[in-house]
């Protein structure tokens, strides 16, 4: 099962090179004596729909010529290097197809997949080597004008309201988003931007990433919407295990405010 | 008797001494206190004020403690403060004539601080100039230009112009004006064009990218696209999509006309006649 995952703790030799295709892209990491090299070719036009990838335990290093080098400098390095998914670090919108209504006193459960990065970490550092997406996400801008708002990321809607439905992929990771309409109107998803920096990240048996569950409660009247994240994994995932913490901390104070434009 | 006298002229003139000597260390104090209590200030507020209003704290207890302790030490060398904000009434008249410039700018900058349409750190356009403002001023604002100039604008100038704040907002809309032949297909430029901003990830998804036509120019249709990205990155976006546009119009075969001209001859819009006149010199046989 171990093998079929491209993340986990992968041993290196002194001056060993793994090659890691992912979704078009190719990173080489080698280990000398002191540093750690990462070499990188990004493809002009990687596609979200591309989620193919492969591992080469021993590789030759991309040429310098067409790649970008990051070396970075120890005193020794470890011998082993730990290979982390981890979630954006903005928020990132989902825009439906088509709109989607949830009557006033119904509730929805939506799966909506989001693209993740990949971290590089050595045992005992606590900031990562590299932190890069799988596939560069478009910026985009959530927000009611141009001048207030949010900077985050715009990812192809891979959303469903069954979980069968939504096809698993290796480079990214399923949040349910409960969403309860206690308001005497309908409420429309016109845009979601689910705050991905605020949730931490799990895989469970299979190695599909999961977030917690996001509670979403609209009340009547002008109320702001209410706003949850659940503590754990969502039952749905299974025995799930934590991969990654919460890129930021979030009060529960917080929570709504963050949270109050979720959706636009 | 005339040794009593000049034995108090000397002691008088000890004292006067004194005086000046305690407003002199009183002025140093103040100014080192003013000093130092402005960069702890500084240090304690760093990771909560923006650049700006830190400028603004420092600068005010700086100036506050200058002033208190100019007070002290001119009461210290005996003038007397009334006395003095009487004669500074009359001279404010005269000095006011002399630093007129002077005396505009500063009320000029104090509207400034007060109305703060930018901040330290903010990237401005003042007429032709562009540059990060680095300081707000009493009389004048400092910027630093993408070519690394220093340069001095009298507030008052800033408060007569137009300021532009370039990066006041998180993003900013490109426009491309590109001019594409007559014999094009409008929809498939459009499209093209459509790609391009959706291929780049630093152009915004939203607001979304658009294609205007604009006019029916001399030698080509001219089309705006309009784009939107992060302030920061508006010319690196602007430079990538023109550079990408070029490559696809190529391939594509969409031509970006040069400036044409056709000489008509008449109400027909006929083309001119042209008529080859073979000289002797000019001739196969004359050239063989």
């Amino acid at each position: 099962m171990e093998q079929q995952l491209w993340w986990g703790d992968f041993p290196f030799q002194l001056g060993q090179t793994r090659l890691w295709h992912i979704a078009g892209s190719e990173l080489t990491v080698t280990r000398l004596e002191q540093e750690w090299q990462f070499r990188l070719i990004r493809p002009p036009l990687a596609s979200e729909d591309n989620h193919l990838w492969r591992l080469d335990d021993h590789a030759q290093a991309l040429d310098d010529a067409t790649a970008s080098l990051q070396r970075h400098i120890f005193r020794n390095t470890s011998t082993q290097l730990e290979v982390r998914p981890a979630l954006a670090d903005r928020p990132v919108v989902i825009q439906p197809v088509n709109p989607v209504l949830v009557p006033s006193g119904e509730e929805a459960l939506l799966f909506v997949s989001t693209p993740v990065w990949l971290v590089f970490q050595v045992p005992g550092q606590k900031a990562p080597l590299l932190d890069l997406p799988a596939v560069r996400p478009k910026d985009t801008w959530f927000g009611p004008n141009t001048a207030s708002g949010d900077l985050c990321y715009a990812t192809k809607v891979f959303g469903r309201i069954s979980l069968d439905e939504l096809t698993p992929r290796p480079f990214r990771a399923v949040t349910p988003v409960r969403i309860r309409n206690e308001s005497d109107q309908p409420m429309p998803l016109d845009k979601l931007a689910i705050p991905m920096p605020y949730l931490p990240l799990y895989a469970n048996d299979s190695g599909r990433l999961w977030t917690p569950l996001l509670a979403v409660t609209r009340e009547s009247g002008r109320a702001p919407t209410r706003t949850r994240v659940e503590r754990q994994a969502p039952s749905m995932a299974g025995a799930a295990t934590l991969l990654q913490p919460a890129r930021r901390e979030l009060a529960d104070s917080h929570l709504v405010r963050v949270l109050n434009d979720l959706f636009d | 008797m005339s040794q009593l006298t000049s034995h108090m002229a000397d002691w008088t003139l000890n004292e006067k001494l004194l005086n000046v000597m305690t407003a002199l260390v009183l002025l140093g104090f103040g100014w080192l206190l003013g000093r130092l209590l402005a960069n702890a200030f500084v240090r304690a507020m760093q990771n909560k004020l923006t650049a700006h209003k830190l400028l603004l704290g420092k600068r005010a207890i700086f100036y506050f403690f200058i002033v208190l302790f100019a007070i002290s030490a001119l009461k210290e060398m005996g003038f007397k403060l009334s006395v003095l904000l009487g004669a500074a009434g009359i001279l404010t008249v005269a000095i006011g004539f002399a630093s007129q410039t002077s005396a505009s700018n500063l009320i000029s900058g104090l509207f400034l601080v007060g109305e703060g349409p930018f901040a330290v750190g903010d990237t401005i356009q003042v007429g032709s100039t562009v540059g990060e403002v680095m300081a707000i001023d009493l009389l004048s604002v400092k910027l630093r230009t993408p070519d690394n100039l220093y340069v001095r604008i009298p507030n008052e100038q800033l408060i007569k112009s137009e300021v532009i704040n370039i990066t006041r907002f998180p993003i900013r809309r490109v426009t491309l004006t590109i001019g594409v032949a007559y014999k094009e297909d409008i929809a498939r430029v459009r499209k093209l064009l459509l790609q391009v901003a959706e291929r780049e990830p630093m152009c915004l998804e939203e607001p979304a990218p658009v294609v205007w036509m604009q006019d029916f120019a001399d030698s080509s249709i001219t089309l705006l696209f309009h784009f939107w990205s992060r302030s920061e990155h508006h010319v690196e976006v602007r430079n990538t999509l023109l550079e990408a546009i070029k490559q696809l119009f190529d391939r594509e075969g969409i031509e970006i006309p040069f400036p044409q001209m056709n000489i008509t001859g008449g109400s027909d819009s006929a083309p001119l006649r042209v008529q080859m006149i073979a000289t002797a010199a000019n001739t196969p046989e004359a050239r063989a």
